[in-house]
């Protein structure tokens, strides 16, 4: 079945997707699970900016980071230490996340971008490596292997609403409305010339360069953008978990895993599509927890099952879970 | 208006082109053409600014534009198709001819240009919204002109535009050329089908071992002896 799809559905289809966003932690207010249920939420919805921020770099521009931790890492870092030794008001300090980020991004654009395809994948991995060793190193700086808590910020009144950091309610809407920007910026940009420039670099790099395109400025471009949403993506993580570290380990900020998790989420989602590292980051936080809460109990089961998932989806499903929905369904109408 | 004057290129090492001029004037068609090998991929790629000449020089419109980025070069409106199209298979044929139109100037002209490309190459119309990968040989040559054609370019650089195509498309093609050409465009055009492209150029350039070894009007190259039983097999 093929469904055309106009503006104007689209529209509607996305002012109730988002109503229906607003309306869950009211509606699940009852059940005995919703702290539970808010914490994966509101981790999935960190994570869909995270996955974002790959797709930016790799779905839309073609760059396939494996180290992409290094830029959610660095952002959670600048936040962390600034409230942790300053006390810096954490609002301010998520553009500092950005802003560490984005430094950290052109750092590595600038050494991996003469790089293509497994080469410059290659090279954000050792890259990002090196940067988790430079933080655990350098202790006196960032506290080192010890960590940085990250203390919860006093209630803040903003238009009348008071933000209560400790509930989980805030965090739900505070996630939720950076998720919204993100995802409409991300939108917007992939709708305009700057998304018709990083494709032609993803379909055929020296093709773009051959029609006068700058392909390392447009590279540098979308890791500018990504950079900034992973950056704002770690500092949120930082604030609300409360705490981080440089552990290599899975759940670390600047492990490797976590840099997985991006790919993971946006293939799953679908590359190239605004919408599939929603569906990617539902995959990856809700499934990988529901797994490990009702499988998990032999050791590693869970994780392997939901690999499993994954191979399967990859198979099944080329272009991602929303990719098939957007091409089969939509005829490409929503993207 | 294009004058390339006394270029040695290398690749590492290896020497591709010795002490190679060659001028295009305002308003013609010029073929340089020669076997495989000879270097004439590695003279456009020069002139593009993909390959940088060790010695001697390139001025377009009076401007040196050796040493200055392929980007750059296109802005002073000398733009190749190169050899086997690279299109963006992936994407739609509207969208290859947009990106055409990269530079700000040509960006804001861009559906006005479309038009006039349109009008040169009907058949793109039809296929607006088709992906370019899922096109026949002729129509993705006509649309590799046509997003070049999109950035409103001074001098058209074809490379091999018939390679690969069958006689009847090896027609159009050249049709389409001496269109564009009567559009007001300049062409230096690159061909091993050494008889279809000198006779529809103005001058030619015949290209051995890296050298140009001759040149003349094209006519007078069609009847060239050396030309005749090298080239043309007669």
């Amino acid at each position: 079945m093929k469904l055309g799809i106009t503006d104007r559905s689209r529209l509607l289809l996305e002012t109730v997707g988002i109503i229906v966003l607003f309306l869950i932690p009211p509606a699940i207010y009852a059940t005995p699970y919703r702290l539970y249920l808010l914490h994966i939420l509101i981790l999935a919805m960190i994570y869909a900016v995270f996955g974002q921020s790959w797709n930016i770099l790799a779905g839309y521009a073609g760059q396939v980071s494996l180290g992409h931790e290094v830029l959610l890492g660095t952002g959670a870092y600048a936040s962390a230490l600034l409230v942790y030794f300053y006390h810096m008001d954490p609002w301010l300090t998520l553009i500092a996340s950005a802003a560490m980020a984005i430094v950290t991004g052109m750092a590595l654009g600038a050494v991996t971008f003469k790089l293509r395809g497994f080469y410059f994948a290659l090279a954000t991995l050792a890259f990002a490596e090196m940067v988790r060793l430079i933080i655990l190193a350098w202790s006196g700086v960032t506290r080192g292997a010890e960590g940085v808590p990250v203390p919860v910020p006093q209630p803040v009144n903003m238009f009348g609403f008071i933000i209560d950091f400790k509930s989980k309610f805030s965090w739900y809407y505070i996630t939720l409305v950076f998720m919204i920007i993100a995802f409409y910026l991300t939108y917007k940009l992939t709708r305009s010339k700057y998304g018709l420039l990083f494709r032609s670099v993803r379909e055929d790099e020296d093709a773009a360069a051959s029609l006068g395109v700058n392909t390392f400025k447009l590279k540098m471009l979308a890791m500018l953008v990504s950079a900034a949403f992973a950056g704002i993506a770690g500092g949120l993580y930082a604030n609300y978990m409360g705490y981080i570290d440089p552990a290599w380990e899975a759940g670390g900020v600047l492990s490797p895993f976590t840099g997985l998790d991006a790919l993971v989420i946006g293939i799953v989602g679908g590359m190239g599509t605004v919408i599939g590292p929603i569906i990617g980051s539902l995959v990856r936080v809700g499934l990988g927890e529901y797994l490990r809460a009702y499988i998990g109990v032999a050791a590693g089961f869970d994780i392997f099952t939901f690999g499993a998932i994954v191979v399967a989806v990859v198979l099944v499903l080329p272009t991602g879970i929303w990719g098939y929905i957007d091409e089969k369904l939509l005829r490409g109408g929503v993207g | 208006m294009l004058d390339v004057s006394d270029i040695d290129v290398f690749y590492g090492d290896l020497q591709a082109l010795w002490g190679v001029s060659l001028k295009v004037e305002k308003g013609e068609i010029v073929a340089l053409v020669g076997s495989n090998g000879a270097g004439k991929t590695t003279t456009l790629r020069t002139i593009s600014g993909l390959l940088h000449p060790r010695s001697g020089s390139v001025h377009f419109l009076d401007k040196r534009i050796d040493g200055i980025p392929p980007h750059k070069i296109v802005e002073e409106g000398v733009v190749q198709v190169p050899e086997g199209r690279r299109l963006f298979p992936q994407m739609t044929v509207k969208e290859n001819l947009e990106l055409g139109a990269y530079t700000k100037e040509a960006w804001e002209k861009r559906f006005d240009t479309i038009e006039w490309v349109y009008t040169l190459f009907p058949r793109l119309k039809e296929r607006e919204k088709q992906l370019a990968g899922t096109m026949s040989g002729g129509e993705r040559q006509m649309l590799a002109v046509g997003r070049a054609l999109m950035s409103k370019p001074k001098l058209l650089m074809l490379d091999e535009p018939s390679l690969g195509l069958a006689p009847i498309l090896v027609m159009q093609v050249f049709d389409a050329v001496k269109k564009i050409y009567e559009e007001g465009v300049s062409i230096l055009l690159v061909e091993q089908n050494v008889q279809k492209a000198l006779s529809i150029a103005d001058r030619g350039y015949v290209l051995e071992n890296g050298r140009i070894v001759l040149e003349d009007i094209g006519e007078g190259l069609l009847n060239n002896p050396h030309v005749k039983k090298a080239y043309l097999g007669i």
